[in-house]
C-alpha cells in the first residue's frame, strides 16, 4: 500500500484518486436494422444507434509508466463493451487491455446492455510490466428502467382513431385536430374492426440515457380489433413493441387502467397506479407479470386504487393529473366528486332542459336529476366508499395536500345491463388528454363536451363547461370536444380513445 | 318448450317495418363493442330515436335475436315508455336464461304501475338468485316509492347478495324496517355489507341504532371502517 501511495504521489496524479461516474444506458432490445431479431441478438448491426458510451479519462492514461498497462476487466454478465466498433468484452471475467489514445486524448469506449434495469461493474486495472496491479477502480454500469410516461413530460404526438359509418367521429377528430395541429394523427377505425379504444390497446413507455432513447410500446393481452396497430404503424428501429403477460384478459388489462402520478419527494419518475375490481373472494387486476416487471424496477411503484364502483373498471375514468406551474408540486390532482356535483346542479335554474340527457339518461331536465333521491344516495354511497378513499390514498402514497386538489363535478349512475356497476352521467371530463407544453407548466387539455345546457348547438352557452374553465389553473387550455355517441354512451370518453406519446425522462439528469 | 313459449307469445307482434327503409335499417342495425367488451350499444343517436320504440321491442322478442344483441336494445328502451308493450315483453319472465332475465328487470320501471306489479311479483321469487339479486338493485333505484314490499320482502331472501340490495334500497328511500331483519346483514363477515347495512338504517331511521343491542359489538368492530361510519352517525 506505502508503495502504492509513493507511486501516486510521484506522478502527481489525481485521476487515480477519485471515482468515475457510472456509465447509464439502455436496453439493446430494439431492431434497428429490421431483420426481426433483438439486436443484443444480433451481434451490433451497422444501424445500431443504442450503444451508451464509457470514457476513461487521458489523466488515467498519463500516470501510466512506459511499460505499464490499463486493463478493463468486466465483472458481471448482461453487457458488452466495444472499442472502434470492434467487440472486447462479451460477459463476466472478459478483459482486454486498454489502446493508449493519443496523448491528451480521452479513450472513448462503447457499451451495450443486454436487459432493462440491470447493473454490473468493470474494474479498470493499472498494471506495471510484470501484470502487478499497482491501482484499482471499480465503475458501475447501469441499463435504465423501463419508465411509464406521467402527464408533466411534454406531449409530442396524440393518436387516436378516425371513421365514418359504423363509428362517426368526425366532430371527435376535428375537435383534436383544431386543438393540437400537426400534433395530432388519426388512424382508420374501419381497419381495425372498429375498435376506438387506443389507450386500452397500448401504454409508450421508454428507456432513455444520455446517448439513446428507446420508445416502448407495451401492448396489452387485451388483444381487440387494435391489437395489430403497433406494429402497423409504430413498431420499427427504437420503438419495439412488447408485451408482458399472456392468457384471458379481463376489463383491468386495459391500459386506461395503467397510469402514472407525476413526480413526488422520493419517487422522481412519479408512480404508477392502476385498478382492482374485487368480486366475492375475488379480484381482477393487471396481468401479473406486467404488475412484476413495474414492480421490479422500483423507480416508478405501483399502488392501486379500489374501481369496484365502476362498470368498465379504469382509473382513467375519474381521476387524473394536470400541470400547474403556480404549485410547488407542479401540479394537481383532478378527483371526480359527487359533493361537488350536486353542488353546482342544485345551483341551477331546475327546469333548465338538458336535450342530450332527455333521450339517452331519461332527465329531460337538471330538476329531474337532482329530484332523484335513489340517483343521489348512490352517488353518496360513491363519494363515501371509492372517492374519498382514492383521496386517503393519493395523500398517503404521494403526499399530497388538500392544496393539491381540484374537485371536479361529476356525478355518476348505474350503466344498463351492468348488473348495478356505474358510469359517469355526465361525460367525465377527468377522461382527458393533457397535451402538456414544452416546458411543463401547462397543458392543452382536450375534454368531453358534457352538453349541460339547453342549446345543443351552442357550447359557449354551457353552464358546466364555464365552471370547470373556472377551476383550472392557468396555462392550461380547455378544448371540449363531442364524444356523446361513439363514447360516452359506449361508456368511454376522450382519454380512452386516444394515446399520448411524451418526451421520455432522460434518468441521468434526474440522477 | 319455454323457448316454444316465448315464440307463441310473440306470434301476434308483426314485422312494424314493413317496406319502410328507415325502419328496416333500424331494425338491422347492429351495436357496437362498448369499452367494457361484454357489453354492446348502438352508438347511432338515430337508431336510440324514441320513435323506434316498437321497432326494438319486436326485435327483442324474436327468438333469433342474439344475447347481445338484446342486451344493446334493453339499454335503449330502459329509456322509453312501455307500458303499450308490457303484455309482450312479460313473456321474458320466463325466459331459459337467468342473465336475460336479469337484464329484462332493467326495463320494469317503464312498464305501468300494474305491469310492475305482476312483474316484480314473478321475478321477486326467481330460482336464480341473479334474477332476484336485479330486482332489488332496479327497486331500490327507480321503483322504491312505488313498491316498498318488494324491498321489505327482499330483506329475507336467503341469499346475503339480494338481502344486501334490499336494505340498500330501504335506505336511499327512506322506509322504515324492522333492524331485526337486518341482523344477519349486520353480523355479516363481509365488512362492505355491514357498512352498508349500518348506512341505510340510519337513513331510514336516523339515530335508530345506537338504541339497539348490536350497537355495543358493531362500535367495537375489528374492522376500522365499519368503525368509522358508526362514528359518522354517532360521533364520540
Amino acid at each position: 500500500m506505502t508503495v502504492l501511495y509513493l507511486l501516486l504521489a510521484c506522478n502527481n496524479n489525481t485521476a487515480w484518486e477519485t471515482t468515475l461516474p457510472p456509465v447509464i444506458g439502455v436496453a439493446n432490445i430494439d431492431d434497428d436494422n429490421g431483420n426481426g431479431k433483438n439486436d443484443w441478438e444480433d451481434n451490433a448491426p451497422d444501424e445500431e444507434n443504442d450503444f451508451s458510451t464509457f470514457t476513461v479519462p487521458a489523466d488515467m492514461f498519463n500516470a501510466l509508466k512506459s511499460k505499464h498497462s490499463l486493463v478493463l476487466r468486466q465483472d458481471d454478465d448482461g453487457f458488452r463493451i466495444y472499442e472502434s466498433g470492434t467487440l472486447k468484452t462479451n460477459s463476466a471475467d472478459d478483459f482486454f487491455t486498454l489502446p493508449k489514445p493519443d496523448k491528451g486524448e480521452d479513450l472513448v469506449l462503447e457499451v451495450e446492455f443486454e436487459s432493462i434495469n440491470a447493473s454490473g461493474e468493470v474494474t479498470l486495472e493499472w498494471q506495471n510490466q510484470n501484470k502487478d496491479i499497482l491501482q484499482e477502480m471499480t465503475i458501475e454500469f447501469t441499463s435504465v428502467p423501463m419508465l411509464l410516461n406521467h402527464h408533466l413530460q411534454p406531449m409530442e404526438q396524440v393518436y387516436a382513431m378516425a371513421g365514418s359509418g359504423f363509428v362517426n367521429n368526425q366532430q371527435f377528430i376535428r375537435g383534436f385536430e383544431e386543438a393540437l395541429g400537426e400534433q395530432f394523427t388519426s388512424y382508420p377505425v374501419r381497419d381495425y374492426d372498429w375498435d376506438v379504444w387506443l389507450q386500452d390497446e397500448v401504454e409508450f413507455a421508454n428507456l432513455s440515457s444520455d446517448d439513446a432513447r428507446i420508445d416502448i410500446i407495451i401492448d396489452s393481452i387485451r388483444d381487440r380489433g387494435l391489437d395489430d396497430l403497433p406494429e402497423d404503424y409504430w413498431e420499427g428501429p427504437d420503438i419495439p413493441v412488447k408485451t408482458w403477460g399472456r392468457g384471458q384478459a379481463n376489463s383491468q388489462d386495459s391500459f386506461g387502467n395503467l397510469e402514472v402520478a407525476p413526480p413526488v419527494d422520493g419517487y422522481p419518475f412519479g408512480r404508477i397506479y392502476y385498478g382492482d375490481w374485487y368480486y366475492g373472494g375475488s379480484v381482477d387486476t393487471i396481468t401479473e407479470p406486467l404488475v412484476s416487471q413495474m414492480t421490479s424496477y422500483g423507480a416508478q411503484e405501483p399502488f392501486t386504487l379500489d374501481v369496484t364502483f365502476l362498470c368498465v373498471g379504469h382509473v382513467d375514468e375519474y381521476l387524473t393529473f394536470i400541470p400547474d406551474a403556480s404549485s410547488p408540486k407542479g401540479f394537481k390532482l383532478l378527483l371526480s366528486d359527487v359533493n361537488a356535483g350536486y353542488e353546482f346542479l342544485d345551483s341551477l335554474d331546475p327546469n333548465m332542459s338538458l336535450g342530450k340527457y332527455d333521450l339517452d339518461k331519461g332527465y329531460p331536465t337538471v330538476g329531474s336529476i337532482t329530484s332523484d333521491t335513489a340517483l343521489r344516495r348512490l352517488n353518496e354511497d360513491i363519494q363515501l366508499d371509492y372517492i374519498e378513499p382514492t383521496w386517503e390514498t393519493m395523500k398517503s402514497e404521494l403526499g399530497l395536500t388538500d392544496d393539491d386538489l381540484i374537485r371536479i363535478p361529476m356525478l355518476f349512475e348505474e350503466a344498463p345491463q351492468c348488473g348495478g356497476y356505474t358510469a359517469t352521467l355526465i361525460p367525465s371530463t377527468l377522461n382527458m388528454v393533457v397535451a402538456t407544453n414544452a416546458d411543463g407548466t401547462g397543458a392543452d387539455l382536450i375534454m368531453p363536451d358534457p352538453y349541460f345546457r339547453e342549446s345543443i348547438g351552442n357550447q359557449d352557452s354551457d353552464v358546466f363547461i364555464q365552471h370547470v374553465n373556472g377551476l383550472l389553473p392557468e396555462g392550461n387550455t380547455p378544448h371540449w370536444v363531442d364524444d356523446w355517441n361513439d363514447y360516452h354512451m359506449m361508456l368511454g370518453e376522450v382519454h380512452c380513445g386516444s394515446n399520448t406519446k411524451r418526451t421520455p425522462i432522460n434518468i441521468s439528469e434526474v440522477q | 318448450m319455454i323457448a316454444l313459449f316465448i315464440s307463441l307469445a310473440v306470434a301476434d307482434i308483426s314485422n312494424p317495418c314493413h317496406t319502410d327503409m328507415a325502419c328496416l335499417d333500424v331494425l338491422h342495425a347492429e351495436p357496437s363493442q362498448t369499452r367494457n367488451p361484454e357489453l354492446y350499444r348502438f352508438a347511432d343517436p338515430g337508431v336510440r330515436d324514441v320513435q323506434w320504440t316498437s321497432v326494438h321491442v319486436y326485435r327483442l322478442l324474436q327468438v333469433d335475436t342474439e344475447p347481445h344483441v338484446q342486451r344493446a336494445l334493453m339499454a335503449i328502451l330502459q329509456h322509453n315508455d312501455l307500458s303499450a308493450f308490457e303484455t309482450d315483453l312479460l313473456s321474458f319472465t320466463d325466459h331459459p336464461d337467468a342473465t336475460l332475465r336479469a337484464d329484462f328487470v332493467e326495463l320494469i320501471p317503464q312498464f305501468s304501475v300494474l305491469g310492475q306489479s305482476t312483474t316484480l311479483n314473478a321475478l321477486s321469487m326467481d330460482e336464480s338468485v341473479l334474477v332476484r339479486e336485479s330486482v332489488q338493485r332496479v327497486v331500490a333505484r327507480h321503483l322504491g316509492k312505488e313498491h316498498p314490499q318488494i324491498l321489505l320482502n327482499g330483506l329475507l331472501d336467503p341469499q346475503e347478495i339480494v338481502r344486501i340490495q334490499a336494505v340498500k334500497g330501504l335506505g336511499w328511500n327512506g322506509i322504515p324496517f324492522s333492524i331485526e331483519d337486518a341482523l344477519p346483514l349486520l353480523q355479516s363477515a363481509n365488512p362492505r355489507v355491514r357498512i352498508t347495512t349500518i348506512r341505510a338504517i340510519e337513513r331510514a331511521m336516523p339515530q335508530s341504532l345506537g338504541k339497539h343491542p348490536i350497537f355495543e359489538s358493531l362500535t367495537n368492530d375489528p374492522d376500522n371502517k365499519v368503525q368509522r361510519e358508526i362514528q359518522r352517525f354517532y360521533p364520540q
